[in-house]
């Protein structure tokens, strides 16, 4: 049973002549993980700081947990916001920052160190209590950024480009830290970010915007799987696209003739690399091509076909076990295919 | 390992300036320490002349007007000149509004001297200590200005969000994360600004007024300097040197510290 906990309805803020959210509606439900994802101008960080109560939409209302919080000042909202550069105070101990919220509060003595040190421990941060954050690495900021704002029991917590200022490994680190903290916590987690692998591991749903507007709205799988757009396509992972006619059974593409897709309409036909077979061999319905290079990456290999027709090459992925990619050599002919169910249809 | 002549130049170069620079200084020092009062013969070692200065009231009390000028202007200019600094650093950057806050720093004293008295005289004030505590902190909002907003420039705004994000409202806000962080850039824009004004000599000679109640710690000097250089005045310049020494080396630490 899920109840929705945060509504925006109908927000739009411009600055001057730029609409930086253009008329956005989105729920966000009680416990959620949800994550706002877009390029950088897409106006995610706008909207972010609209629920925050730093910036006043020029339209709209914020609903919150059935209370309208659209006129209600930053620091009288039950959110809370992580900071992308954490934004902690540098004349403050660790125990200091994340005190600092509950003392605006009222709370006091015993009760606020015993939250202080709860928060600590969740974040695994107790060790470092009486440091000062300029003592910190980036991680540790990260998780006293963390402590600092849950340590409010905020309805819904609000988080700017979480990983963005770390390094890849601990990125993946602290997304699974992130996620569990979530869980374990219950709070509604909001995060903006333009890191579509962010977004796909974390979030339960994703909202993808573009302009100022939701482009789509869904879990990362259907997200991943069904992208409603080329724009949604080509955000969010790898993907081919061929341009041509819906036929009801097929694709048809000019100098190719027809490759399998699934029934519908559209002018363009989408494929991820993961989903393109490969073989040498010459097979009926395969499309004929021409290795033009091929990248080891560890788990997998990623070879670029050359069609003869199509402008860009095929992007093909196969699991570097595969018994093709260890031969793989420039200028190879080879055969592509997929299932047609695994091809997408979308309107350019 | 060989010693680089270019190095070695250099060194010796470094230390002709400070010769250039210290030397006549370390000469003031010795002197006050000169047994006889004539400043060509050494005639052995005495606090004599700081004994002396000691019992002259006239000193006691131009130092005592100085220290009053200089707590007072110090007061007024870094509260305005914080003030003006946030201000200024969060408005749009204007190169006009920086150039006439920059001003008195720049401008001759001698033209802000006659142009404070010129306007004091329009508005019948009467001239005294009051006066000179106004004119100091004139050309000193400049300085604290200036001090405190570079320190401003490396302010990350975004705390100030997240204090206000955590609850407090915009007075807790300044008072208990604004305020400590730029302290260090205030503090040290005050101690600069204790220092220009004590040994403000031009400014305070011509708004201090004809009553000899007013005269300033260097209008004393000036005043007996017509008489020779006598010991005495080593003697003060020798404290005044090692009090400075103390206040230069207070703000550098503070400025390390919060770097």
């Amino acid at each position: 049973m899920t109840r929705s906990l945060l509504e925006i309805q109908g927000i739009t803020k411009r600055f001057g002549p730029v609409t930086a959210v253009d008329k956005l509606s989105l729920t966000v439900n009680d416990g959620e993980f949800f994550a706002i994802l877009g390029p950088s101008g897409c106006g995610k960080t706008t909207l972010l700081r609209v629920v925050a109560g730093f910036e006043t939409p020029d339209e709209g209302r914020v609903v919150l947990a059935g209370a309208d919080i659209t006129e209600l000042k930053a620091n009288r909202r039950p959110v809370n916001l992580m900071f992308q550069s954490y934004a902690l105070f540098p004349h403050m101990s660790v125990a200091g920052n994340v005190a600092y919220g509950l003392e605006m509060e009222g709370v006091r003595g015993a009760e606020l160190g015993r939250r202080v040190d709860e928060a600590l421990a969740l974040v695994r941060m107790s060790d470092y209590a009486r440091r000062k954050p300029g003592q910190l690495s980036g991680g540790q900021k990260q998780r006293v950024a963390l402590a600092r704002a849950l340590v409010k029991r905020p309805k819904v917590l609000l988080l700017d480009e979480p990983l963005g200022a770390l390094d890849r490994k601990l990125r993946e680190q602290m997304q699974i830290e992130l996620k569990k903290l979530q869980q374990d916590s219950g709070i509604a987690f909001v995060v903006v970010t333009h890191d579509q692998e962010e977004a796909l591991t974390l979030a339960d749903r994703i909202a993808l915007l573009d302009r100022g507007r939701i482009v789509q709205l869904d879990t990362p799988r259907a997200l991943y799987d069904r992208p409603a757009s080329r724009f949604a396509a080509d955000f969010i992972g790898l993907m081919n696209f061929v341009e041509g006619t819906a036929n009801g059974t097929g694709f048809t593409v000019k100098n190719i003739g027809t490759l399998p897709a699934p029934a519908g309409s559209g002018s363009l036909l989408a494929i991820r690399p993961e989903r393109v077979r490969l073989s040498d061999q010459a097979e009926s319905g395969a499309i004929a091509g021409q290795i033009e290079g091929a990248a080891f990456l560890g788990q997998d290999v990623i070879a670029h076909v050359a069609v003869p027709g199509l402008e860009r090459p095929i992007i093909a992925r196969l699991a570097a076990g595969h018994a093709l990619a260890a031969r793989l050599a420039r200028g190879q002919n080879v055969w592509l295919s997929w299932q047609a169910d695994q091809a997408v249809l979308l309107q350019d | 390992m060989r010693t680089d002549p270019i190095r070695l130049w250099l060194n010796a170069h470094l230390g002709l300036v400070y010769v250039f620079l210290y030397v006549p200084i370390l000469v003031l020092i010795v002197l006050s320490f000169n047994k006889s009062g004539l400043p060509t013969t050494w005639t052995g070692f005495s606090t004599e002349w700081y004994g002396k200065l000691a019992g002259n009231p006239k000193i006691l009390a131009a130092a005592g007007n100085s220290l009053i000028v200089a707590v007072a202007s110090t007061l007024i200019s870094t509260f305005i000149g914080t003030l003006l600094a946030m201000g200024m650093e969060e408005g749009k950057p204007n190169p006009y509004l920086d150039a006439l806050v920059a001003a008195p720093m720049i401008i001759p004293d001698i033209v802000l001297a006659i142009a404070l008295l010129s306007f004091y005289t329009l508005l019948n004030m009467s001239l005294g200590l009051q006066s000179i505590v106004l004119s100091h902190a004139v050309f000193n909002i400049a300085f604290v200005c200036t001090v405190v907003r570079t320190r401003l420039k490396n302010f990350d705004r975004s705390i100030v969000e997240a204090s206000i994000d955590l609850g407090a409202s915009e007075v807790t806000t300044f008072r208990r994360v604004t305020l400590p962080v730029i302290a260090p850039g205030v503090v040290a824009a005050a101690l600069l600004s204790f220092t220009l004004s004590i040994d403000e000599f031009i400014i305070a000679y011509f708004t201090a007024g004809a009553g000899q109640g007013s005269t300033t710690f260097p209008m004393q000097i000036y005043a007996m300097i017509r008489f020779g250089v006598t010991p005495e005045i080593n003697a003060i310049a020798t404290i005044v040197i090692g009090f400075s020494f103390l206040l230069v080396l207070l703000s550098q630490r503070l400025n390390r510290e919060a770097a």
